[in-house]
C-alpha cells in the first residue's frame, strides 16, 4: 500500500516539476538569453561584454549543468513523453485553447530541434573545438547573413526557433499558472492569459530585432546604448 | 423451528437480497438494507444514475414550516388525501407526511445542493394542491440532485466489505453489487410460490441467468411508454411489474394515470414543464380571442384568459394536476381556445405558460433547468415569450398492490414485513411501481418523497422478513432456479425466431395513440371498449412481430418485443380497470359519470393476471385477496383505509379547502371527527 | 405531409470483433423532430437506401431531456447529447447527418459504448458525503446561498462522457481521469462535510493519470452539454493538490 502510493505520487511531482523547470530556470534562461544578445543591438563591443560578464560568473560550468542543462534536458525528455501521450484533435474541436495545446506541443518540439542545432554551433563548437566566446559575434554574423539559393534559411530557422520558444514559454506560463493553481478564477485566467501573450510577443520582437541586426545590420528596436556606442563597424 | 441464520446459506454462498431498479426508491432501499447489515445485489435497466428520476424537476415535499405558515405533516397528509380524492389508504401516507421533514434534512446532509435562503437554511416553494410553501428544491433539476445524492451514497456501499454476525468481514464480498445492463425477466418462485430470486438478462452478452435471494424488491418506477409519448423516460415500459404482476402479482388501481397539464410536445417524447413553474408564480392563459394573431408576449392583459385563476380563485394555477389537465383540455380541445397558428391556420392543442413577468435573475436561479429545456427543444426564449404547453401522460397512481400494517397512532408499524410486500411472499415493491400512496391523483412534489419513504420502508420491511425466514432462498433446490432460467432461455429463444410481417416498433406506436387518445384525461366507456378491442388485436397482431434483429451481442429488438408483450398486458389492467369504474376520481374522469362516487367506488381496484383464450391476456379483478407471510396467511380487501381524514368532495375553488380539517376550518362535527384523529378501527 | 427526407449516415459495428460499416438511411422528416426520433423511424422501417434490410440501429438513450448523460454520441464529428441534436438546427438543408459512436470508451454495439470507467472513477475520487447513517439526525450544515450557487452548476453533471471524449489528452495512450470526476473532488470538497474528507480525495487525483494530466486544451468546457466550468474545476483543485503537496507531503 505504502509502496503504491509512493509510486503513484512520482507521476505527480514530474508533472509538477516538469511545469516548473519550464519557467525556472528555463524560461528565465530564455529571457536572460534574449536580453543578452540584445546587447548586440549596442554594437559588438557592448555584445562582447555581456558574453565577458556571464563567463566571468564563478562557477560557471556548474550553473551551466545543474542550473540550465539538467533541467532543460528533464524539461525536453518528459515533455516528449507528454507530447506523445497526446492525441490532438482540433480539428473536430476548434477553439482558440485546443489550437494552443496543439502548438504547445509542436513549438515544444520546434524549440527542442533548434536548440539542438544552436548548441552545436556556439556551445559544443566552444567545448570541444575551442571556439572562443569572443568568436560568438562574428559566428554569429556570419551565420545569420549566409544565404542558401538566394535565402537566409539560417536566419529563417532563427526565427521559426526563436517564435517557438517565446510562444512555448508564454503558453507555458498559463499552463504552470493553472496547473499550480496559482490561477483560479475566471478573470484571473483571463488576466494571465493575455499578459503572457503581452509577454511573448515582447519577448519575440526583442529576439526578431537582434536577428534581424545580425542579419541585416538594420535596427528594428532603439537602444539606449547605441547613442553612446560607436556603430557597429562591420555592419553592412 | 430451523431458522436461516447468519450472513451465509447452508451451502456457504453470502444471503444478498435482490433489488431491481435503480432509481430513488430501489436506491434507498439498498442504503436501508445496507444500514440494516443486508448485502444486496442491485439490478438495473440502465446505469443508475440514469434511472428515471433525473426527470423530476420541481422538488420534494415536507412540511418543515420554515416560513411560519402553520404547515404541519397533519396538513400534509391531509392534503394529500384529499389531492388523491381519498382514494389512498392513509396510514402510509401519514407515515410519509411524518417522515417527510427528516427525509429532507438527509438529503441535506447528503449533500443535495437544495436552494438556501438568505439565513442559510432551506429554502421551500409552493407546487400544486397546496397553499404552504413546502417544496425543498435544488434549482429545476431536484429530482436529478436526489438521484444523485442516493447514488452516492450506494456507490460507497460498494466500497464497504460486508461482515458476518460476529462482525468478521467476508473477504471478496462488497455490500452492494451493482448489475447495470440487466433487463428484469422474472421472477424465481419455489414450490410455495415464495419468491427466492429473479431471472434476469445481460443485455451486452445476451445471457439469461438466474440468481438467487432471500427477498426481492422492485423499484422500477412507472408504465408511461404504454402511452407511447410521454414525459417518461424510454425505460418505463413497466415491464418488470407486467412480468410479476403475469406471474401472480395483484395491480392495484391501473387506471389512475396522471396527466400532467404543462409539457412541451415533441416528436420523440413529450418534456415535461415543471409545476414549479406555476409554484413560482407562472400563470396560465390563452388569449380571449380564439383567432388572436400577435405573438404572446404581444396580447395585452385585458386580452387574456386566465382560466385557472378565474374557475379557482382559492388555487388558482396551482389547481392538482388532474384539474389542470382536465381545464386545459377543455379549453383546447372542447373550446377549441388554443394557441391560434397562423402557419396551420387553426387552433393548436397548446396554451400560454407565463413567466415573463418574474425577473430574470429569480427564474435563472429557481429554474434555469426546465428553461433551458424549453430553450434548446423548442427555440424560443422562455425569459421573454410565454411557453406554449399542453398536458402529457406523467405517472402513474396505480401500481403493484403493496400491504401495509397499521400502528396503534394510524401509522405504520415500523419493520413489519408486511409493509410494502406484494401478495408474493418475498416479492416486495417501491416507488412508482407501488400503488400506495397517492389515491387517484398524485400532488406534485409528493412523488420524490413517496418514492424515498418507500424504500425506508421497504428495507426495514424485508430486512425482517429475511431476519425471521425459515430458510433462506439461497437454499432452494437448484432444480428451481434451473427451471427458471430455462424457461426464460427458452422464451428468449423464441423471440429470436420471429420471423412475421409486423414491426414491433410499429405496434408500440398503434398501441400508444390508441391510449393516448382515449384512456387519458377523458374516458368514455364505448371508446374504451374499442380500446380494449385494439388492445386484443395488438395481442394477437404481437405473435407475428418480426424480432428484427437475430444478434447475439447487444440485441435491442429482442428485448423490445418482451417489454412490448409486458407493455400489452398492463394496457389492458389499465383500459379495462377504467372502463369498470363507472365514477369520476382524481385523474379517472367520465364525463358520463360525473361524481365521485364513494359508495360504490371508494376501493382499490385489484387486478390478478389470467392467461385467456387464444393467447391474450385476460384481468380478474378481486374484492379480496389472501397471502402468505412468514408461514401466516394475510387477509386484505379492497377497502380503503379512511380512518384519518373522512371523504369530503374536493372544492379548489375555496382557499384552504384541501387542509380544512386539519386548520380547523371545516364546520361543525365533521371537523371535530377528522381532526381529532383517532383510529376508527 | 412533407415529401422531405433526412439521410443520416451511420457508423454501424456489431460488437467489438466485428467489421465497422457505414450504413445510410433516409427518414421522413416532421417538425421538432431530433436525432433520437430520426432513429426511432429506422426503427420502424430498417431498410437502408440501398434497399437493404438490416437490423436495426442501436444507441443508448433514457430521459431525452438532456439531464441523464445516455445518449451521448458523435454527430456531425462532433461529441454531443444526441435527444438535442435538432434536426432543423443540425441539417438545415437537409444535409446528410452523421452519427458516430464514442471513440474514448470500449464499443458495445453500434452507437453503444460502455462508459463504466466514469463510474468506476467516481468511486476512485471517493465522490459522496460520508454520512452516519440515513436515520434523522437533524437538518444538514447550514450553508451560504453563495455556497450552493457554486456547488449546484458542478453538481449537474450527468456522467454523460462528453469532456472526456473531446479531451485529447483522455486516449488509449494515457490514463487521465478526465474532467468530470476531478469536478466532483471540487463538488464534495465544497461541502461543509464532505471537507473534512478532502485529502483522500485530492490523494485520488494526485496518482498516475490524476489532475496534474490536464493539457489545458478546454475541449471539456467547450462541449459540457451542461456548461460546467470544468475548466475552472480543475484549476481550484490543481490549487489544492499543489497546496497538499507542499504542506501535505514536502513540507511535513
Amino acid at each position: 500500500m505504502e509502496q503504491k502510493a509512493a509510486t503513484s505520487r512520482r507521476a505527480f511531482l514530474l508533472r509538477k516539476a516538469h511545469s516548473l523547470t519550464g519557467i525556472i530556470p528555463v524560461g528565465v534562461f530564455l529571457v536572460e538569453h534574449l536580453w543578452t544578445n540584445s546587447s548586440a543591438l549596442g554594437g559588438r563591443a557592448q555584445f562582447d561584454h555581456a558574453v565577458d560578464q556571464i563567463q566571468k560568473l564563478p562557477a560557471l560550468p556548474i550553473i551551466e549543468v545543474f542550473g540550465i542543462f539538467l533541467p532543460l534536458a528533464f524539461h525536453a525528455i518528459y515533455g516528449i513523453k507528454l507530447a506523445t501521450e497526446a492525441r490532438p484533435n482540433p480539428i473536430a474541436y476548434v477553439h482558440g485553447r485546443n489550437w494552443l495545446y496543439v502548438l504547445q506541443r509542436v513549438t515544444g518540439v520546434l524549440t527542442l530541434l533548434f536548440l539542438c542545432a544552436h548548441l552545436w554551433e556556439f556551445r559544443v563548437q566552444k567545448w570541444l573545438f575551442g571556439m572562443t566566446s569572443g568568436a560568438f559575434y562574428d559566428t554569429l554574423q556570419a551565420h545569420l547573413a549566409a544565404t542558401t539559393w538566394g535565402l537566409q534559411l539560417y536566419a529563417l530557422a532563427y526565427v521559426l526557433g526563436l517564435g517557438s520558444a517565446v510562444f512555448h514559454f508564454g503558453n507555458g506560463i498559463v499552463g504552470f499558472c493553472l496547473s499550480w493553481g496559482l490561477v483560479v478564477s475566471r478573470r484571473a485566467q483571463r488576466v494571465v492569459a493575455w499578459s503572457a501573450a503581452a509577454l511573448s510577443v515582447g519577448l519575440f520582437l526583442l529576439g526578431f530585432s537582434t536577428i534581424v541586426f545580425f542579419s541585416t545590420g538594420t535596427r528594428l528596436l532603439p537602444t539606449g546604448q547605441s547613442a553612446l556606442e560607436p556603430p557597429c563597424p562591420e555592419s553592412k | 423451528m430451523a431458522q436461516a441464520k447468519g450472513i451465509r446459506s447452508e451451502s456457504g454462498k453470502v444471503r444478498r437480497v435482490i433489488v431491481v431498479g435503480g432509481g430513488l426508491a430501489g436506491l434507498m432501499t439498498v442504503i436501508k438494507l445496507c444500514e440494516a447489515g443486508v448485502p444486496v445485489d442491485l439490478f438495473s435497466l440502465v446505469p443508475v444514475k440514469r434511472s428515471h428520476s433525473v426527470c423530476a424537476q420541481g422538488g420534494i415535499n415536507a412540511s418543515v414550516n420554515t416560513k411560519g405558515e402553520g404547515d404541519s405533516p397533519r396538513v400534509h397528509l391531509e392534503e394529500t388525501v384529499y389531492g388523491g380524492d381519498f382514494l389512498a389508504n392513509q396510514p402510509p401516507v401519514k407515515g410519509m407526511a411524518d417522515a417527510a421533514p427528516g427525509i429532507v434534512y438527509m438529503l441535506d446532509r447528503m449533500g443535495v445542493p437544495f436552494n438556501r435562503t438568505a439565513e442559510g437554511l432551506l429554502d421551500f416553494r409552493r407546487f400544486g394542491g397546496t397553499l404552504f410553501h413546502r417544496t425543498a428544491f435544488a434549482g429545476a433539476t431536484t429530482g436529478q440532485q436526489l438521484l444523485y445524492a442516493l447514488d452516492e451514497q450506494v456507490r460507497r456501499f460498494e466500497t464497504v466489505d460486508v461482515e458476518d454476525e460476529k462482525g468478521i468481514v467476508v473477504k471478496g464480498e462488497k455490500m452492494v453489487r451493482k448489475f447495470e445492463f440487466w433487463d428484469f425477466v422474472s421472477i424465481v418462485q419455489d414450490d410455495t410460490g415464495r419468491c427466492v430470486g429473479i431471472v434476469a438478462q445481460d443485455l451486452k452478452t445476451m445471457d439469461v441467468t438466474s440468481f438467487p435471494a432471500d427477498a426481492v424488491c422492485l423499484a422500477t418506477g412507472g408504465p408511461g411508454i404504454v402511452f407511447g409519448r410521454s414525459t417518461n423516460s424510454v425505460i418505463n415500459t413497466g415491464t418488470a411489474a407486467s412480468a410479476v404482476y403475469q406471474q401472480g402479482a395483484c395491480y392495484g388501481n391501473g387506471e389512475f394515470i396522471q396527466v400532467h397539464p404543462t409539457a412541451i410536445p415533441g416528436a420523440d417524447k413529450l418534456r415535461l414543464i415543471s409545476e414549479s413553474a406555476r409554484g413560482e408564480g407562472g400563470r396560465v392563459w390563452v388569449p380571449k380571442d380564439p383567432k388572436e394573431r400577435r405573438v404572446g408576449r404581444d396580447v395585452p392583459e385585458g386580452d387574456r384568459d386566465y382560466f385557472l385563476e378565474a374557475k379557482y380563485p382559492g388555487y388558482g394555477n396551482l389547481v392538482p394536476r388532474d384539474i389542470a389537465s382536465r381545464e386545459l383540455f377543455l379549453k383546447c380541445f372542447h373550446e377549441k381556445k388554443g394557441v391560434y397558428n397562423d402557419k396551420t391556420n387553426k387552433n393548436e392543442l397548446e396554451v400560454y405558460l407565463d413567466l415573463t413577468h418574474i425577473q430574470k435573475d429569480v427564474l435563472k436561479h429557481k429554474l434555469a433547468g426546465i428553461l433551458e429545456i424549453y430553450e434548446k427543444f423548442v427555440g424560443e426564449d422562455p425569459y421573454e415569450n410565454p411557453m406554449r404547453v399542453f398536458p402529457a401522460v406523467h405517472y402513474s397512481m396505480g401500481g403493484l398492490w403493496v400491504d401495509f400494517e397499521r400502528s396503534a397512532d394510524g401509522s405504520l408499524v415500523a419493520g413489519s414485513p408486511r409493509n410494502q410486500s406484494t401478495n408474493i411472499e418475498g416479492l416486495y415493491a417501491a416507488g412508482e411501481v407501488d400503488y400506495q400512496y397517492h389515491g387517484a391523483n398524485r400532488l406534485g412534489a409528493n412523488s420524490l418523497l413517496s418514492c424515498i419513504y418507500a424504500g425506508m420502508v421497504t428495507g426495514p420491511s424485508m430486512a425482517t422478513y429475511r431476519k425471521n425466514m425459515k430458510t433462506s432462498g439461497y437454499d432452494s433446490p437448484k432444480s428451481t432456479f434451473d427451471k427458471a432460467e430455462k424457461r426464460e432461455r427458452a422464451k428468449y429463444t423464441d423471440l429470436l425466431k420471429l420471423d412475421g410481417k409486423e414491426n414491433p416498433y410499429g405496434l408500440h406506436k398503434e398501441l400508444g395513440d390508441a391510449m393516448l387518445l382515449d384512456c387519458t384525461i377523458e374516458r368514455h366507456n364505448d371508446k374504451l371498449d374499442k380500446v380494449i378491442a385494439k388492445i386484443d388485436e395488438l395481442e394477437d397482431r404481437a405473435k407475428k412481430v418480426n424480432v428484427l434483429d437475430t444478434s447475439e451481442h447487444a440485441n435491442r429488438g429482442a428485448q423490445f418485443v418482451r417489454h412490448l408483450n409486458n407493455m400489452l398486458v398492463l394496457a389492458r389492467v389499465i383500459a379495462q380497470g377504467a372502463r369498470n369504474r363507472d365514477e369520476s376520481r382524481g385523474a379517472h374522469f367520465k364525463p358520463a359519470f360525473k361524481d365521485r362516487n364513494d359508495k360504490e367506488f371508494l376501493r382499490s381496484t385489484l387486478a390478478l393476471y389470467k392467461g385467456g383464450e387464444k393467447g391474450r391476456s385476460e384481468v380478474t379483478y378481486v374484492r379480496e385477496l389472501d397471502y402468505n407471510l412468514a408461514g401466516r396467511s394475510v387477509h386484505v380487501t379492497d377497502s380503503v383505509d379512511i380512518s384519518l381524514v373522512t371523504p369530503r368532495a374536493r372544492k379548489y375553488e375555496q382557499a384552504g379547502a384541501a387542509s380544512a380539517a386539519a386548520t380547523g376550518a371545516l364546520d361543525g362535527k365533521e371537523s371535530k371527527k377528522s381532526a381529532a384523529a383517532t383510529p376508527s378501527a | 405531409m412533407s415529401d422531405k427526407k433526412i439521410r443520416l449516415k451511420i457508423l454501424r459495428q456489431d460488437s467489438p470483433t466485428k467489421e465497422k460499416r457505414w450504413e445510410e438511411f433516409d427518414v421522413e422528416w416532421h417538425p421538432r423532430m431530433n436525432v433520437i426520433s430520426a432513429l426511432m423511424e429506422v426503427q420502424r422501417n430498417p431498410v437502408t437506401v440501398d434497399g437493404t434490410k438490416v437490423a436495426p440501429v442501436v444507441w443508448e438513450s433514457s430521459c431525452l431531456e438532456e439531464v441523464c448523460g445516455a445518449c451521448t454520441m458523435i454527430v456531425n464529428g462532433r461529441v454531443r447529447q444526441s435527444c438535442t441534436a435538432l434536426i432543423d438546427q443540425i441539417s438545415p438543408n437537409g444535409e446528410p447527418i452523421t452519427l458516430a459512436p464514442m471513440t474514448k470508451f470500449p464499443l458495445v454495439r453500434d452507437l453503444i459504448v460502455d462508459r463504466s470507467r466514469m463510474f468506476h472513477d467516481l468511486t476512485k475520487v471517493k465522490a459522496w458525503i460520508t454520512l452516519d447513517g440515513s436515520h434523522e439526525l437533524g437538518p444538514g450544515p447550514r450553508q451560504a446561498p453563495e455556497n450552493q450557487e457554486e456547488a449546484y452548476p458542478l453538481s449537474r453533471c450527468m456522467t454523460c462522457g462528453c469532456c472526456l471524449e473531446a479531451c485529447p489528452q483522455v486516449n488509449d495512450h494515457s490514463n487521465f481521469i478526465g474532467p468530470a470526476a476531478i469536478n466532483q473532488v471540487r463538488l464534495f470538497n465544497l461541502h461543509p462535510s464532505g471537507s473534512m474528507h478532502a485529502t483522500e480525495r485530492l490523494e485520488a487525483v494526485m496518482g498516475e493519470g490524476g489532475v496534474a494530466d490536464c493539457g489545458k486544451a478546454q475541449n471539456c468546457v467547450e462541449v459540457c452539454p451542461k456548461e460546467i466550468p470544468l475548466v475552472d474545476s480543475i484549476a481550484q483543485v490543481s490549487r489544492a493538490t499543489t497546496k497538499h503537496m507542499l504542506f501535505g507531503w514536502l513540507l511535513k
